[in-house]
């Protein structure tokens, strides 16, 4: 049994649990309302010198926490309690390293329940307390950081090693295969196709990944010049007529003949138009319809592209926009998705200060917007 | 009307003009579908007028050529605009047109 300053038994048990419930509600509450609710002796005075000097929230309460321990029953339990939780002050170093307080002080408050001499105990307590704690917490913030830029250097390498690495023997590959010289069998036929299909899944996989992988690290940055987004448009629909013919899907285009040339990236711009137009004809089925347009807004040019797939469930919109986010859609003709292709798309339309998004109905299909709008701002260009 | 046959002297002439789009794509798909080709000793896709067609459209234009070679009927076509150009190219199909400056040119390839 423990000696409380008041002379009476505590069970140390249930003064472990009364200083853990103490701490539970110091962590939930501001040390001010903490010090309303258990009348802390510590003046606010001193509260206020301990804030200004730049000690965290989460040390007062904590300290606060240890100094009602102390203050119901004794530096003995107090100790204790530190020496089972370390994280709460570390070191209980007795000796006075401020001009406030003198040994005389700290001997008499040692064993006599006075008010002054509490106080003065108290006080030693908490600033040596939240002096461990903000040293510990600062070498804690270092090291962690340390930590964390070590992670990050070392997945940036592997990115960069992995997708480089990747695509070499990939490009090997691809020729390999053109000029490989099989007899024309029916049955040779269907395996070459089969590996070039194979092949091309990678190499978008790859692709997208060196693309996100340039987003993190920032170096994704735009070239800018005067673009026709109506021609971007027209090329991709022609590039992907083959696909529409093959998969039995109607293809339509309409573009405002308003449109004006405006500046952004037209790499990039294609790469957008043609991320939609792909994933609208990968996810719809033979019959099904899929249609690009361009609308001019006085501001921009919106370029829509509808198909007649299952749609996007309202919960699948708030993340479609994620990298590595899929749907629950399927491809119809077991093309590759990366579930990057839409973040990419997203990444690109905020670095052109313009916007994406979608909407959809049930399995009524959806239809997804991009905004480009007439001048990218400088401080939103590669940033 | 944005398509129409019609068959002068054993030659079928398709016209096409305007765009056709998706709510076009039935009834042309009923029209050339519904064709007999072995009555007829040639048959002439008139592109010029048409400024786009969709790809469904093209999917049954292309099953047509198919299904004339195979019958042995010859096809010609007049001179496609600049896009519906691209697009027959896209398909692989436009190489494999003959193409003719009229519809007067190209019917008058065919043998009698």
């Amino acid at each position: 049994m423990e000696q409380g300053l008041h002379g009476h038994e505590i069970d140390p048990s249930l003064l472990e649990r009364e200083a853990l419930k103490e701490l539970a509600f110091c962590r939930k509450h501001t040390p001010r309302l903490y010090h309303l609710h258990c009348s802390c002796t510590v003046p606010r005075g001193v509260l206020r010198e301990l804030e200004s000097a730049g000690w965290s929230q989460t040390s007062l309460q904590e300290s606060l926490a240890l100094l009602v321990v102390v203050k119901k029953n004794g530096v003995a339990v107090a100790e204790r309690l530190l020496n089972k939780y370390p994280n709460l002050a570390g070191a209980f170093v007795w000796r006075s390293e401020t001009p406030l307080v003198s040994h005389n002080i700290l001997a008499a408050a040692k064993g006599t329940p006075v008010r002054y001499a509490r106080y003065a105990l108290e006080l030693i307590l908490s600033n040596h307390c939240m002096k461990t704690i903000m040293v510990r917490e600062k070498a804690t913030s270092r090291e962690a950081l340390a930590h964390l830029s070590r992670l990050l250097s070392t997945r940036d390498e592997f990115f960069s090693i992995a997708t480089h690495d990747l695509r070499n023997p990939l490009t090997t590959l691809k020729l390999s295969l053109e000029l490989l010289n099989l007899p024309g069998t029916e049955e040779n036929r269907q395996t070459l196709d089969i590996m070039k299909r194979n092949l091309e899944k990678m190499e978008v996989l790859i692709n997208d990944m060196l693309e996100v992988f340039r987003l993190y690290r920032g170096s994704f940055s735009l070239n800018l010049s005067d673009v026709q987004i109506n021609r971007i448009v027209e090329d991709n629909v022609v590039s992907h007529y083959p696909i529409a013919v093959e998969k039995d899907i109607t293809l339509d285009f309409l573009l405002d003949p308003r449109c004006e040339p405006l500046k952004a990236d037209p790499f990039r711009v294609n790469q957008v138009v043609a991320n939609l137009l792909s994933n609208a004809l990968k996810y719809t089925s033979a019959n099904g319809t899929v249609e690009v347009g361009t609308l001019w807004e006085g501001n921009g040019v919106q370029i829509h592209v509808s198909d007649t797939g299952p749609g996007v469930s309202e919960e699948e919109r708030e993340h479609i926009f994620e990298s590595f986010s899929r749907g629950s859609a399927r491809a119809t003709g077991d093309e590759a998705s990366t579930g990057l292709g839409l973040y990419i798309c997203k990444r690109i339309m905020q670095l052109h200060g313009g916007r994406i998004w979608v909407e959809s109905s049930g399995n009524k299909g959806s239809t997804f917007y991009a905004f480009f709008p007439n001048e990218v701002t400088p401080e939103e260009n590669g940033q | 009307m944005k398509y129409r046959a019609e068959e002068v002297n054993g030659i079928l002439v398709i016209y096409l003009s305007g765009s056709i789009r998706a709510d076009d794509n039935r009834p042309l798909e009923n029209l050339i579908y519904d064709l007999d080709l072995s009555q007829y000793r040639g048959i002439v896709i008139d592109f010029a007028p048409l400024e786009y067609v969709n790809s469904r459209a093209i999917g049954a234009v292309m099953a047509l050529w198919k299904q004339a070679a195979a019958e042995s009927v010859p096809v010609a076509v007049t001179e496609p605009k600049m896009l519906v150009s691209r697009l027959l190219t896209a398909v692989g199909l436009y190489s494999l047109l003959r193409i003719f400056p009229s519809i007067a040119a190209a019917r008058s390839s065919f043998k009698e």
